[in-house]
């Protein structure tokens, strides 16, 4: 199922059980949508394609106690009213929740209107909004779990396509991500959302070859457990991080920043791979993409055999 | 009698606005064009809030979306005792944090944290739409700029509470024909602008904004009205003050030179 449609699945769940519930879209639809609008027609809003209204409107609706969802495309919720989730939901901290569709290259041929790629870096920038990067539906269930008693406001950035469960096993939410296997190997792939699919392609081909099978973490949220996060990799001499979105200011970056303000000054290699500024506008598909960008399996492999 | 009532506490606030502004730099001229409507809102008894009321979900609002105009806001909440005396003279833009030259959600009494132009209409409107949701009749004011109007924004918002007809919604519009630089006629197409907001959908109502009756009057009207509603308040930038009404300049300029100083006191019977 796609996220979109497991995520209003449970919106929908709760709504029947909670009136203050109101979901909010851009004149998007869903298949899952369909039903909450027929069935919760009182709470449910289509606001037409009004962006920066949306976010004020919805800053106003969890003033006076709703509890706000807003479903939208990934780029135009973000970007076209960067400064309305600045002030109004941000600064204010309102537990606004957007969910945003087509995380990264999600809609690849559709171009850079419809692009996410540089979410994560912007949104960063706030210091009451919580993102979050899914890279399965599970992971998924523990943010929309996490949406109902939060007091801030969230970003979650949805693929657009359905994402295989990379695993049901349970982990500590709090930490920000997760991790798989043993974390005992001196190389460490750290990735977030589709791309950690990508990330255990990559893993499988280059433990069929290697002596030393390499770790893997999926980064789930921008906001990590510091302490867990360093001890987590403290064995590690080499991580490759790994985004589809630009390097600047995304997921590799929040790694270097880490390592750095930590002051981890034993030797240890961060090779950042994502999206490269030069590269980043384009109508090709996610395919391509990887490959012009170097991103693909085979381009893991090669770094983390270096 | 309340129409001399709310003049009285008009010449008040704007003695207030003048020593505040003068003492630590406030912007003036905007906040002495919307006295008569902050003073109605608050003590006319179309407001329905108060310090101890304000944390209360259930009530009337008012945002201040012309951010620019703290400086008339945060004097009008001493005067509705929702801040100290010591903390309007001692704290208001001097660096101390507590009171900064633009309206700050942190300070009791204020809805919204605004000085980005666009974001009050919109915010007012959830709030508006949310008490509409629970079948509850508080009122939700917001005063604009005039040229506030020129945000895409607001009229997003003027949009959405039409086709929501969030009659329980009061945007008061500061339409003192200035900008921050210029007059707003020559540097965009403000003219007609009832019937812009008309053609939107929205009950409009023209008025003199000096005019404490016509500004009863017209919050009266808003009671039966089934559409959001819109009142052009006509205005005087730096309304009181000879040297400063309908100058752009004043803005931003400050109040330096002595003569007019005292000019200015002489004309506020300070």
């Amino acid at each position: 199922m796609q996220m979109r449609d497991h995520l209003i699945e449970k919106i929908y769940n709760h709504a029947l059980k909670n009136k203050d519930v109101i979901l909010i879209s851009n004149e998007q639809g869903a298949q899952a949508l369909d039903k909450f609008r027929k069935e919760l027609p009182t709470q449910f809003i289509n606001a037409g394609i009004s962006e920066q209204n949306i976010i004020s409107m919805a800053a106003g609706l969890a003033k006076q106690k709703k509890k706000v969802y807003i479903y939208s495309i990934a780029s135009f919720i973000t970007l076209r009213c960067f400064e309305q989730i600045k002030l109004d939901i941000n600064l204010m901290n309102l537990p606004v929740t957007i969910f945003g569709v087509g995380a990264s290259y999600s809609y690849d041929t559709s171009g850079p209107t419809h692009h996410s790629i540089e979410d994560i870096s912007i949104l960063r920038t706030m210091k009451n909004l919580k993102i979050f990067s899914p890279s399965d539906n599970n992971i998924l269930d523990y943010m929309f779990n996490y949406s109902l008693k939060s007091k801030n406001p969230l970003y979650i950035r949805l693929d657009r396509k359905p994402l295989d469960v990379l695993s049901s096993n349970k982990f500590n939410f709090k930490n920000g991500f997760r991790t798989f296997g043993e974390m005992k190997s001196k190389k460490i792939i750290i990735s977030t959302g589709n791309m950690s699919h990508v990330a255990l392609e990559a893993i499988k081909i280059y433990n069929r070859h290697s002596k030393e099978p390499v770790c893997f973490i999926d980064v789930f949220s921008t906001k990590l457990s510091i302490k867990n996060f360093l001890n987590t990799i403290k064995k590690a001499k080499l991580i490759v991080s790994l985004e589809e979105h630009i390097l600047e200011g995304g997921l590799g970056s929040i790694i270097a920043e880490l390592l750095f303000d930590n002051k981890i000054n034993k030797k240890l290699d961060l090779i950042r791979m994502g999206i490269n500024l030069n590269k980043m506008y384009t109508y090709k598909s996610r395919h391509l993409i990887h490959k012009m960008n170097k991103i693909t399996p085979i381009d893991i492999v090669k770094e983390i055999s270096k | 009698m309340i129409s001399t009532k709310l003049k009285k506490i008009s010449e008040k606030l704007r003695q207030l606005i003048f020593e505040v502004g003068l003492k630590n730099d406030g912007h003036i001229s905007t906040s002495l064009s919307c006295v008569e409507i902050l003073v109605t809102l608050y003590f006319g008894g179309f407001l329905n809030t108060t310090k101890k009321k304000f944390k209360n979900k259930d009530r009337d609002t008012f945002v201040l979306s012309k951010g620019h105009a703290e400086t008339a806001l945060y004097c009008l909440l001493f005067l509705k005792k929702f801040i100290s005396k010591n903390t309007i003279y001692n704290s208001y833009n001097c660096g101390t944090y507590k009171l900064g030259s633009h309206s700050d959600h942190q300070v009791p009494g204020v809805e919204l944290t605004t000085g980005s132009l666009g974001h009050g209409l919109g915010f007012s409107s959830g709030m508006a739409l949310a008490h509409k949701i629970n079948k509850k009749k508080y009122k939700h004011y917001v005063l604009l700029g005039d040229a506030e109007c020129s945000e895409g924004s607001v009229w997003e918002a003027a949009l959405f509470a039409s086709f929501h007809k969030l009659k329980n919604l009061v945007a008061i519009v500061d339409n003192n024909n200035i900008g921050s630089l210029d007059y707003t006629k020559n540097f965009t197409s403000l003219n007609n602008l009832k019937k812009k907001w008309q053609s939107f959908g929205w009950f409009v109502q023209e008025i003199e904004g000096h005019s404490i009756t016509q500004i009863i009057s017209a919050l009266k009207k808003t009671n039966k009205s089934n559409k959001p509603n819109l009142i052009i308040a006509n205005t005087i930038k730096g309304k009181g003050l000879s040297i400063m009404e309908n100058d752009p300049a004043w803005h931003v300029k400050k109040l330096t030179d002595k003569n007019e100083i005292i000019l200015c006191k002489k004309e506020l019977g300070l």
